[in-house]
């Protein structure tokens, strides 16, 4: 039975303090500064999880989240790491992956299924019987994962700050602190980071309660802080290790993205646990993982235990906690079991060692381990006991130094893996580096500092590196494979050594196919307590080295993050144009647009009457659209035009001054990307409009066209800082004319002209433009004026009835007038000449983007962007990229569609093959719902094919009044 | 931002043209690249290699007013 | 009033006092905040009436000669000149001045902040467009780190600073002696969204929001060296 010991010397629980929460309904008590794990135990509480598959009971195996046996969660969180959590007071934690309670898990009678769930069956569930997968994949979806997600969880915005420093140690053990140490008082930036609440590691653990030991960790939390440069962040873990030597690291309050010059990993190790057939029960645990209950807080996790000893170290654990006042009875040596004077201490305390003996198998009562059987020289003796502590090896916490770029190499005389090369500018220290004693520890901490100091430019004493152990610390081969299962080699993902015989029999021979078959290293834990058993078995299976069996690829993160964290306080941009607040004011529905918020309409009616009366005002009246989101781009110098030229297909040379023209970029694939409206201001000076979706894009290809031709031009993006009005309808100039001076006449100011001027007090550029079909005005006015603006158009337009109209109306507005939208009636392949444009493309140039691949296309183009209509009823259900079929293949797609209340009848824009193009020709366009409607080409323009409406006439006069 | 064209070559004949767009020599190495810094607006020639990530070479592009 | 700040939808008609500084419209006076009783605390103002210029053209460096103004020779380079005008080089052919706050609301007669957009001579004179906020206060680097990438401490002396920061485009002025502030430009449709997000940060640092005039107040009593 687990209980609290009396106070330990450097234990971390406050006994004056009590805290009361709740797990699995029943109620503990906790002392501050106790883990969710810990104060279970103290209660005698030992199993606290279910495992994945077969929901097998779990307990305690590292005490320090190196396995992800204890997952918990709360009504607002989930998969809480009960090993690192402290319990907050009135809590209710219960366990994960449960089906009706930690206690009575239906899952459980997964384990009766074993025989016929082998590894890889949820593949082979995909393929054979067909008609069974999708029974399958609902239980399949009801079984995986663990915690559960409360969508009703409140919002957190975590905190995710920037932090930069010269040095960042990962771990805070002997090595950690004394390379830190060595750094102190340099007038450095040095962050010393801990995924435990306390400094220390192994030095608070393993010290068999030795007072130099916790003095050190004693005097290293008193003088680092601000005056020595050293930060030390505990209970933050280095999640991953990105470029530019860059690491998050995940606390209890966010992230704190750390980029530094130089980086330490002291990480340390891993214990591994030992194989044999029923190693998961509550009551097993590494011997590292007790010694953290013991001296951390203060618990004895049996009455009396038995130690699997494949190294020394746990001769010398076995010491440490009979000091504690634990009772252990025997030691199992997997070795010959002669160490000289720690036997014989050992035996003095009267403890039996049975030398050349391993654990073959155990069993339970009630829920957790009762005895264990042995195989020895002599036979198969079963030893009852309610603990076992494995102490059979380790392997490196090197996830972050592979993902720096470190290669490692298999020592034999260890027996584990140790680092070999390192980029520049990275270091190993301590027990990750193959070093075991505790002088050699803090020597190899100072001479990885030593070498951190030299690669940041600063004078530092050689200091040596201290040799690697020559001692082996890790059993070769601590598996015992079970005829009968239950053998785990990865508890997060319930694999076995036969799953894994499986996966290589069945072809999955190599570490990473083997891994993603068994699924072995995939769970929480990402096979910290799994991957160097696995390669082991594998390393056997192929007949190699452990070398050769090889590592699997190391990725981010090391522990688990929440979702939240990573999103942090969620940053995401809306851009709004200057009249916005208008907008808002209105009631409009607004919508994203790319990055944008744009009004789609102004009225709160059903969408497509709404629609309409905008639409109907500006076909009648006179309406205003807000298109602020217009790319737009000054151009001033000598080489303004040769820019141009270049950048464009068309040709400038007709482009009068005060005039403006249509033009579209292609990419050097000939693929339209943008088009807009080019204004020649001056032979110096242009300005040019781009789509809003393309705007930035434009802004830097402009620049680098610039740059990459040594032009004399000035590229001024103006999209931001300068707002635009579209003023149109039969009505407009006579608004206008009453907010400005200007000669609005035909002749003063003709269609595709620009004109400088003032609106009631605002200067503006006009442009005569005609993307709606009416008579129009774009309008563009630096930023700040645009409220007030907005404003007088709409009070000058009073008396005439105007409205706003919003993007849905205009998209309608254009369409009767055939007018493509670059992105929604062209995508990534569309050339010019298939979208009708090929007027636009001047070949002659000499030079321009795209030019080669035009001149190969123009020969080519095999379809056509057309025009088309449909009467029938089923035309309203014709929606953009519906397909065209005819004769049983796909001719082509429905780019644009839309009720045009002109035509009376559905309108839009198709993108089909050349050879039915035949203005009247019948196609065939597929339906949703499978049907097929019946459309015919037409001829676009649909609305005022002879362009009249755009002009000025003489009924809409022009006073110069006011 | 990298890989946005190089100015067009002279081409001999049309068939090259498909060739200089769509096949482009991938092999690890130390190449020139156009990169933009977006909050500057500037353009700036790169050297990177390719296979280990290391940048060699920066320089600022410039434009025909500043390269004398 | 036809030019009004891009953010002050941010600041509440109740809470502030609002008036026309150089023809924009902008909050002026915050009616709740002690901030000007104790100014100890982490501070943030909309600035965004500062008149800004962008001189454009080859003969740029020679034409604000003439003006005497001297233009900064590299790229990205800045400085002050005696009036508290700031000049940068943003860009080829490209710069920006900023006017001085002190001189800003009597600028003398023929000032380039007077122009109209155009054409002056053979360069351009363009209207700069922005929204310029003022942040500051003793928390200042542990709220910049919240939303800005940059290393601060690395950036050289005389640098304009243009970074990302809650994943918008921005510039900056850091005060290099002092207390601890900067002055932030943004565009103007991203300036109400970066806003908010500066304005939720200080208030978790329990600081204030201010308006021109309290900033202004701020500096002439010395707290903080312009700009």
């Amino acid at each position: 039975m687990a209980s609290r010991l009396p106070p330990q010397p450097g234990e971390w629980i406050d006994r004056g303090t009590s805290i009361n929460f709740s797990f699995e309904g029943k109620g503990y008590r906790a002392f501050k500064g106790d883990v969710i794990t810990s104060a279970l135990l103290a209660a005698d509480r030992l199993s606290i999880g279910r495992s994945f598959k077969y929901h097998r009971l779990r307990g305690v195996l590292s005490a320090a989240n190196h396995d992800a046996n204890l997952l918990v969660e709360t009504t607002t969180r989930t998969n809480i790491r009960a090993d690192i959590e402290h319990p907050e007071p009135g809590v209710s934690y219960r366990a994960v992956n449960t089906f009706g309670g930690l206690k009575r898990d239906a899952g459980s009678l997964l384990q009766l299924f074993s025989s016929v769930l082998p590894v890889g069956f949820y593949y082979k569930t995909f393929y054979r019987p067909r008609a069974l997968f999708p029974i399958w994949e609902k239980l399949l979806r009801r079984f995986a994962g663990l915690g559960a997600v409360n969508t009703d969880a409140p919002i957190r915005r975590w905190s995710r700050r920037n932090r930069f420093c010269d040095v960042l140690v990962i771990g805070g053990g002997a090595a950690g602190l004394a390379a830190a140490r060595t750094l102190a008082g340099r007038s450095l930036e040095v962050i010393v980071v801990d995924e435990n609440p306390r400094l220390g590691g192994r030095l608070h653990y393993q010290g068999q309660g030795d007072p130099t030991a916790l003095s050190v960790i004693a005097a290293a939390e008193e003088s680092f802080g601000r005056d020595s440069g050293i930060e030390v962040l505990t209970a933050h873990f280095a999640a991953g290790f990105y470029a530019d030597n860059s690491v998050p690291l995940v606390g209890p309050d966010g992230i704190i993205q750390v980029q530094a010059k130089c980086v330490i990993f002291a990480t340390g190790l891993y214990e591994q646990p030992a194989v044999f057939r029923n190693n998961d029960l509550p009551g097993i645990m590494l011997a590292s993982g007790v010694q953290r209950l013991v001296h951390r807080y203060a618990i004895a996790p049996f009455d009396s235990a038995v130690v699997l000893a494949g190294n020394r170290e746990a001769y010398r654990v076995t010491l440490d906690l009979v000091q504690a006042g634990l009772n252990i009875t025997t030691i199992v040596d997997m070795g010959d079991g002669s160490h000289g004077e720690l036997r014989e201490r050992v035996n003095g305390h009267g403890i039996t060692v049975i030398p050349q003996a391993t654990v073959i198998s155990a069993r339970a009562r009630g829920g957790r381990l009762a005895a264990i059987r042995l195989r020895t020289e002599t036979g198969k003796p079963e030893i009852t006991c309610d603990g076992l502590l494995m102490s059979v090896g380790w392997a490196p916490a090197a996830g972050l130094a592979y993902q720096a770029g470190a290669t490692m190499e298999f020592d034999e005389t260890i027996g584990q893996l140790v680092p070999r090369e390192l980029p520049s500018g990275l270091f190993v220290a301590g027990s990750l580096n193959g070093v075991f004693d505790d002088d050699a520890l803090r020597a190899d901490g100072e001479a990885a500092a030593s070498d951190a100091l030299k690669c940041l430019g600063l004078v530092s004493p050689d200091n040596l590196r201290p040799r690697r152990s020559i001692e082996r610390h890790s059993h070769p081969y601590p598996i015992a494979a079970h005829s009968r299962g239950w053998d785990f080699v990865d508890f997060d993902e319930d694999v076995q050594v036969g799953d894994l015989r499986t996966a290589w029999r069945e072809g999955f021979d190599s570490a990473e196919l083997m891994k993603r078959y068994a699924t072995v290293g995939m769970g929480p834990s990402q096979g910290k307590t799994a991957n160097m058993n696995a390669q082991r078995i594998l390393a056997r299976l192929n007949e190699t080295s452990v070398q050769a069996a090889g590592v699997t690829t190391s990725r981010p993160f090391t522990h688990p993050v929440p979702m939240g964290m990573l999103a942090g306080r969620r940053f995401r941009p809306r851009w709004r144009t200057p009249m916005h607040a208008c907008h808002v004011a209105r009631q409009a529905d607004l919508m994203e647009a790319g990055t944008w918020l744009r009004p789609r309409s102004y009225t709160r009616k059903t969408p497509e009457s709404a629609i309409t009366d905008e639409y109907a005002r500006v076909r009648h009246g006179v309406g205003i659209i807000d298109v602020s989101t217009l790319g737009k781009i000054e151009l001033f110098g000598a080489d303004a035009l040769p820019l141009l030229e270049y950048a464009y297909t068309c040709s400038f040379t007709k482009l009068g001054t005060g005039m403006t023209r249509y033009i579209f970029m292609v990419d050097d694939t000939g693929t339209l990307v943008d088009d807009g409206v080019a204004a020649r201001v001056s032979d110096d000076h242009f300005y040019v409009t781009a789509t809003s979706s393309h705007a930035q894009a434009a802004v830097l290809k402009l620049q680098l066209y610039a740059v990459q031709l040594g032009l004399d031009v000035a590229v001024i993006d103006r999209t931001f800082r300068v707002g635009a009005i579209n003023l149109a309808g039969p009505l407009s100039a006579q608004v206008l004319a009453s907010l400005t001076g200007l000669d609005l006449s035909a002749q003063a100011f003709p269609y595709l002209g620009i004109r400088f001027c003032q609106l009631d007090g605002t200067p503006v550029r006009l442009l005569r433009v005609g993307f709606v079909g009416e008579l129009g005005y774009e309008i563009h006015f630096p930023a700040s004026y645009g409220p007030a603006l907005w404003r007088a158009l709409l009070n000058a337009g009073a008396a005439h009835d105007i409205r706003p109209f919003g993007v849905d109306a205009q998209r309608l507005l254009r369409l009767e007038k055939g007018h493509l939208i670059v992105g929604q009636d062209t995508d990534g392949t569309t050339n010019p000449y298939e979208a009708g444009l090929g007027w636009g493309v001047n070949l002659s140039k000499s030079r321009f983007v795209g030019r080669h691949s035009l001149k190969v296309l123009k020969t080519q183009t095999a379809r056509k962007l057309v025009g088309f209509t449909c009467s029938e009823p089923e035309g309203r259900m014709i929606e953009e990229c519906h397909l065209v079929i005819e004769g049983g293949v796909i001719a082509g797609r429905v780019t644009s569609v839309a009720y045009s209340p002109y035509c009376s009848e559905v309108i839009g824009l198709m993108m089909v093959d050349l050879a039915l193009t035949r203005t009247g020709r019948e196609l065939k366009v597929k339906l949703t719902d499978g049907g097929l409607a019946a459309v015919r080409v037409a001829k676009t323009p649909f609305y005022d094919p002879d362009n009249q409406r755009q002009h000025l006439h003489a009924q809409q006069t022009v006073n110069t009044a006011k | 931002m990298t890989g946005v064209s190089a100015l067009e070559p002279e081409f001999l004949g049309d068939s090259s043209a498909g060739a200089w767009v769509f096949n482009r020599d991938g092999s690890p190495m130390v190449r020139s690249e156009w990169w933009y810094h977006r909050a500057t607006q500037l353009w700036f020639k790169v050297q990177r290699h390719t296979g280990t990530d290391q940048i060699v070479g920066v320089e600022l592009a410039r434009t025909n007013e500043e390269s004398g | 009033m036809l030019k009004q700040s891009p953010i002050i939808g941010c600041f509440a008609h109740d809470k502030f006092q609002f008036a026309g500084v150089n023809g924009m419209r902008i909050a002026t006076l915050s009616n709740t905040s002690s901030y000007l009783d104790q100014p100890t605390g982490d501070y943030v103002a909309d600035l965004s009436a500062i008149p800004k210029r962008l001189v454009v053209g080859v003969e740029a460096p020679v034409w604000l000669a003439q003006q005497g103004i001297e233009a900064p020779s590299g790229l990205l380079q800045y400085h002050l000149i005696e009036d508290g005008t700031t000049v940068v080089k943003l860009h080829h052919q490209q710069y920006l001045l900023i006017s001085g706050i002190s001189i800003m609301t009597r600028l003398p007669l023929g000032s380039v902040f007077d122009l109209d957009e155009g054409r002056h001579g053979n360069v351009m004179v363009l209207d700069y467009e922005c929204a310029e906020i003022a942040i500051g206060g003793p928390h200042l680097a542990v709220l910049l780190a919240e939303f800005c990438p940059m290393d601060f401490a690395a950036a050289p002396e005389g640098v304009w600073i243009a970074t990302p920061m809650a994943h918008c485009e921005v510039s900056l002025q850091l005060n290099r002696t002092g207390k601890p502030a900067c002055r932030v430009l943004c565009s103007p449709a991203e300036a109400q969204y970066l806003f908010e997000i500066i304005k939720d940060v200080i208030d978790q640092h329990d600081g204030a929001v201010l308006g021109f005039n309290d900033y202004v107040t701020i500096i002439v009593n010395g707290g903080v060296s312009q700009p």
